[in-house]
Formats: C-alpha cells, sequence, structure tokens
C-alpha cells in the first residue's frame, strides 16, 4: 500500500522510507547550510536506486530544501544576498574549470584515486579544525565572560584581505572585503565541488566562517541561497543530458526535506555559533571516517555500475 | 514382399527410438504464462508470474526468465599501492541478458550442485553465460570479473537462482505437469522478456519451448518517462518549478502556523 514505482529509477520504493529520510536530510540542511547529498545519495543508492538517478534526483530534491530553508533565514535576516550572489559567480565559473580539470585527470587514469584522497583530507581538515576551534570558543564562552575584551591583534592574514581593492560593505554579514574575496574563494569551492562531484556546502561553510568571518547564522541562510541557484542548474542539466531525473523520488524527498528544513532552522535557532559549528564538525569527521573504512575495508562486490562515486 | 520391405523399416525405425531414446520437440512441451502483458502503474511493486503447464513424464523441467542482451560498462575495484580499495578503471560486459531467473526442479537444483560440469554444458544457468559473454579488456581475468558481475545483478534482484519454487503436479499417461510462481522484482526492465521452459533428460536438454512477457508503462509513470525522456529541458524546468513551489508552499505554511519566527 505505500509503495510507489517510481518512472525514472525504474524500481519501486515505500514512500514513508523516502519521506523519512528527506525529512532527516532536511533537518541537517536546515540547521547547518548543507545540502546534504554527501548523505542522501549514498543511502538511495543502498535502497537500489541507481546511482546516476540517485544522484540527479537528490539535486531535485535539494531545489525544494534549499527554497524552504531559504525562506525561512530570509525571515530571519539570515541571508546576504549580495556575498551570495559573488560566491555564486565565483562558484559557476570554478565549477566549470573544475569539470575540464577532472577530464584531464580522468584522461591521466588515476582521477578516483585523487578525488578519494582530497575528500578524506578535506573532510578530515575542515572537520578537525572546526571541532577544536569551536571547543575553545564553548569554554571561553563559559569560563571569559567578564575577562573579554582585550585588543585582537590584526592576523597577517586580516592586513592582506585589508590590502585588497575594491573593499565593499556587506550589511548582513557585517564585514568590509574586497568583492575579489568571495569571487575567488567561490572559484576555488566551485573547482573542488566539481572534482568531488558534491554541491560543495561542506566546503563553503567553512570557507565563509574562517575566510569571509561572517557571522555562522548568516553562513547558514547564504549558503542554501548559493545551493538552490547550483542545484536548479544541476537538475535542468541532468534532465536535458542524462534523463536520470526521477521527479518522483524526488517529490516525495522534498515534501520531507522541506518539512525537516523548517524544523532544522528552528533547531538551528536555539543553538548558538560554537555549539552549531561543533555538531557540524562531528558530522564531517564521522563521514570522513566512512570514507576512510570504504578505502581500507574489501567491498562485497568487486564491481560496480558506471555512475557512482 | 513389398509387407517385409515395410515391416522391416518400421523395426529398423523403432530400433533406432530404442537406441537413441524418444526424440522430443517444442510440441511435447505446452505451457501457459499469466499474465502475458506486466502492466506498470504507480503502484507497481514487483509482479508474481504464473508459468504452468506439462512436459513429458521422463524429463525434469526448468524455468528460465532472460532478458534481451545488453553491454554493460562497470567499474571494477581493486587495491591501490596494496592498502586503499577503490575503482581501478572500467570493463566492459558484452553479450549478458538485463534479467535472468532461473527456476529449475529439485532434481535439477542437485545436479547444477553435484555435477556442475553436465549442468554448464545444459546451458541454463549463470554459468554458461561466461562462454558467450565477452569481458573488455581481454587482459581481465574474464572468470573473476564474471563471478563479480553475477554477484552485483543479484544484488539488485534482476539474476537469481530460485530452488524448490517450481514444483511437479499430476502425471497422465505420457506427461507430467509442472508450475512455477515467478517473482518478478519492481525493477524488471521495461522492453519485455522471454519467458523458457527447457525440459531436460539424461543431463541433455530434450525440449525447449518459449513465450514472450511484454512490459508495458501505462499511467503517471508513463506520462512522466514519455517527458522525461522526449522533452529533457522542458521536464528539467518543470521538475525544478514544482519542487520551488513546494519549498514556498511548505515555507508559507510554517509561517502563518507561527513556526519559524
Amino acid at each position: 500500500m505505500w509503495n510507489m514505482y517510481l518512472p525514472i529509477a525504474g524500481h519501486s520504493v515505500n514512500i514513508l522510507l523516502i519521506f523519512g529520510l528527506g525529512g532527516l536530510v532536511g533537518l541537517l540542511s536546515g540547521i547547518f547550510g548543507v545540502g546534504g547529498g554527501f548523505l542522501m545519495t549514498p543511502l538511495l543508492i543502498m535502497f537500489g536506486i541507481p546511482p546516476t538517478v540517485a544522484a540527479a534526483s537528490d539535486s531535485n530534491q535539494i531545489v525544494g530544501a534549499s527554497t524552504s530553508g531559504t525562506f525561512a533565514h530570509y525571515r530571519l535576516g539570515n541571508v546576504d544576498f549580495k556575498m551570495g550572489f559573488l560566491l555564486l559567480i565565483g562558484g559557476v565559473a570554478g565549477g566549470t574549470l573544475g569539470v575540464e580539470v577532472i577530464r584531464i585527470l580522468r584522461a591521466t587514469g588515476n582521477a578516483d584515486f585523487l578525488i578519494k584522497i582530497t575528500y578524506v583530507l578535506m573532510l578530515g581538515f575542515v572537520g578537525f579544525y572546526m571541532f577544536l576551534e569551536s571547543l575553545q570558543g564553548l569554554k571561553k564562552t563559559k569560563a571569559e565572560v567578564v575577562v573579554e575584551e582585550k585588543p585582537k591583534k590584526e592576523s597577517t592574514y586580516a592586513k592582506i584581505i585589508g590590502m585588497l581593492p575594491w573593499q565593499i560593505y556587506f550589511d548582513k554579514s557585517r564585514v568590509k572585503l574586497s568583492i575579489l574575496m568571495p569571487l575567488i574563494l567561490g572559484v576555488f569551492v566551485g573547482i573542488l565541488a566539481a572534482i568531488m562531484g558534491v554541491g560543495g556546502g561542506f566546503i563553503m561553510v567553512p570557507v565563509m566562517v574562517y575566510l569571509l568571518r561572517m557571522p555562522m547564522h548568516v553562513v547558514v541562510g547564504t549558503s542554501l541561497f548559493q545551493i538552490l541557484f547550483t542545484c536548479v542548474n544541476v537538475t535542468i542539466m541532468q534532465a536535458h543530458s542524462n534523463h536520470t531525473v526521477d521527479f518522483v523520488l524526488a517529490l516525495i524527498l522534498l515534501i520531507g526535506s522541506s518539512l525537516g528544513a523548517q524544523f532544522g532552522t528552528r533547531i538551528s535557532k536555539k543553538l548558538n555559533g560554537d555549539q552549531l559549528k561543533i555538531i557540524l564538525a562531528s558530522l564531517v569527521l564521522i563521514v570522513m571516517v566512512k570514507m576512510l573504512l570504504g578505502l581500507l575495508l574489501e567491498p562485497a562486490v568487486l564491481v560496480s555500475f558506471v555512475g557512482g562515486h | 514382399m513389398m509387407k517385409k520391405i515395410l515391416i522391416s523399416v518400421i523395426m529398423f525405425i523403432a530400433g533406432l527410438f530404442l537406441i537413441t531414446g524418444t526424440v522430443y520437440s517444442a510440441e511435447n512441451i505446452t505451457f501457459h504464462v499469466s499474465p502475458e502483458l506486466v502492466k506498470i502503474g504507480i503502484q507497481f511493486n514487483g509482479i508474481t508470474l504464473h508459468v504452468s503447464g506439462t512436459i513429458p513424464s521422463d524429463c525434469e523441467a526448468v524455468v528460465r526468465i532472460i532478458g534481451h542482451s545488453q553491454n554493460l560498462n562497470l567499474k571494477k575495484k581493486g587495491k591501490a599501492m596494496g592498502l586503499l580499495w577503490m575503482n581501478l578503471g572500467k570493463i566492459e560486459i558484452k553479450g549478458v541478458p538485463d534479467i535472468m531467473l532461473v527456476y529449475p526442479s529439485k532434481a535439477l537444483e542437485q545436479l547444477s550442485k553435484n555435477d556442475k560440469t553436465t549442468w554448464k554444458k545444459l546451458g541454463i544457468g549463470f554459468e554458461s553465460l561466461e562462454d558467450t559473454a565477452e569481458v573488455l579488456p581481454e587482459s581481465e581475468n574474464k572468470s573473476k570479473i564474471f563471478k563479480e558481475f553475477i554477484k552485483l545483478e543479484a544484488s539488485i534482484d534482476l539474476y537469481a537462482s530460485i530452488p524448490g519454487a517450481l514444483t511437479y503436479g499430476d502425471v497422465s499417461g505420457s506427461v507430467k505437469s509442472f508450475k512455477a510462481e515467478i517473482k518478478l522484482p519492481s525493477n524488471v526492465p521495461h522492453d519485455g522478456f522471454k519467458a523458457e521452459v527447457y525440459a531436460v533428460k539424461d543431463g541433455k536438454i530434450a525440449a525447449k519451448d518459449v513465450k514472450a512477457v511484454k512490459v508495458k508503462l501505462i499511467g503517471i509513470p508513463a506520462k512522466i518517462s514519455s517527458l522525461a525522456f522526449n522533452h529533457g529541458t522542458l521536464y528539467g524546468v518543470i521538475a525544478v518549478l514544482i519542487a520551488i513551489l513546494a519549498g514556498i508552499i511548505v515555507g508559507v505554511v510554517f509561517k502563518e502556523s507561527g513556526g519559524a519566527h
């Protein structure tokens, strides 16, 4: 009774299961401003959806979830549209460049090895850094509430970005930066996202926090806004070239994930920046460990269909 | 004189039969498949295909579901630098069916376990596919790759060998009845397949008969599939617009219920 046939995936699924899966991933998306593709796609493959259909339909559902999330964050005043657009322009350029890079890498034969290693190293580095940094932040807020206010020494990084031309003020993020910064960092994330085959939320969020120095709550809203555009592009491209978008699957997922994203946004509001960062860092580390185990343990079947990660 | 010659010819033919055994053909098998058209609607979750009929009473039956031949590109996993498991290049397997379900009788199930050579020679099971399929590049270990390929297809229910699902009924005269209930998975290929019945005697195929089964998408799946494959870009744009709309609706509903503020 609860089964539904997915015409593009060519497979029937339990609606409640897929709805629940969407809800869970939407929750994470609303809390942290990440797309959730890193979680959803492997889970869908586990339920028998072909890898190419799982990835493309996931993009389709992220469009819905990130619309809902962006909408909720916009009402809370957490979306920096100016910053978002600049990152997006950089991201599109970087993504195009990244696709070319991956084509060259594939021709040399060792692409998959490089992708996996980049993945593990990036996730490991970002996860550990965020975890330690937010742990210190949490300790500090508990212990040194009164003794703060020492004049902060300006770091070399701050000096360098202060010298770049075309400085403008970003109201929502309350930072003054050169427009080159989001553009260049957008390109960097775009390249990495294309190489790693993910939406980029996991890299974009730390980049916004640490390199653009944006407040965590604005980072989440702005990241969701950017992911929305990236996934609109991917969905249309996949539907046009590969016919791999299963709309029925995406619709069930997105009803679940849109609801999840709303609850996620509420939870996000109740947690402070450091708490958010430490939970996200733990998630990143869990994914990293899972990938590392995948590399170290012998798989059950030694061949796989083309299209998965 | 003529009568003597006639009797001799008849006796010679009868003798031949005694030496070579009974010769059977497709006419010695009668069988029925239900349904002959598998309709895939929005609530399709696989289907049981009923195959029943008669074979010569001195034979054993195998029912086999076999799809169209296809060429598949696969990724091969292996150890890089003696430590890390990852995709190490692509391989192509040519000439393998897109679905293959084998339902042997109990006796033939035993044969497939105890006398693998005879079973393989029959050309009914997965093992025999290895001889007809091609694995590229040729430098690959065909046998090893093939075993992994069968495991991969079995993991998505498209290749299966089900023991004990074929049963015999009454014997009447020179024939006996059989039936098999075949569980077709929901990911059955859309381009149809063949239902085959084999009568096996003394380690050889005595007779074989085939019926085609069609598969058709109906209702919503048919409409979505047609739009996705014939008007891909439009389908993508509609999918995106509905997703955005759904996201906004959820957002508005939550706002009105006093949610996010």
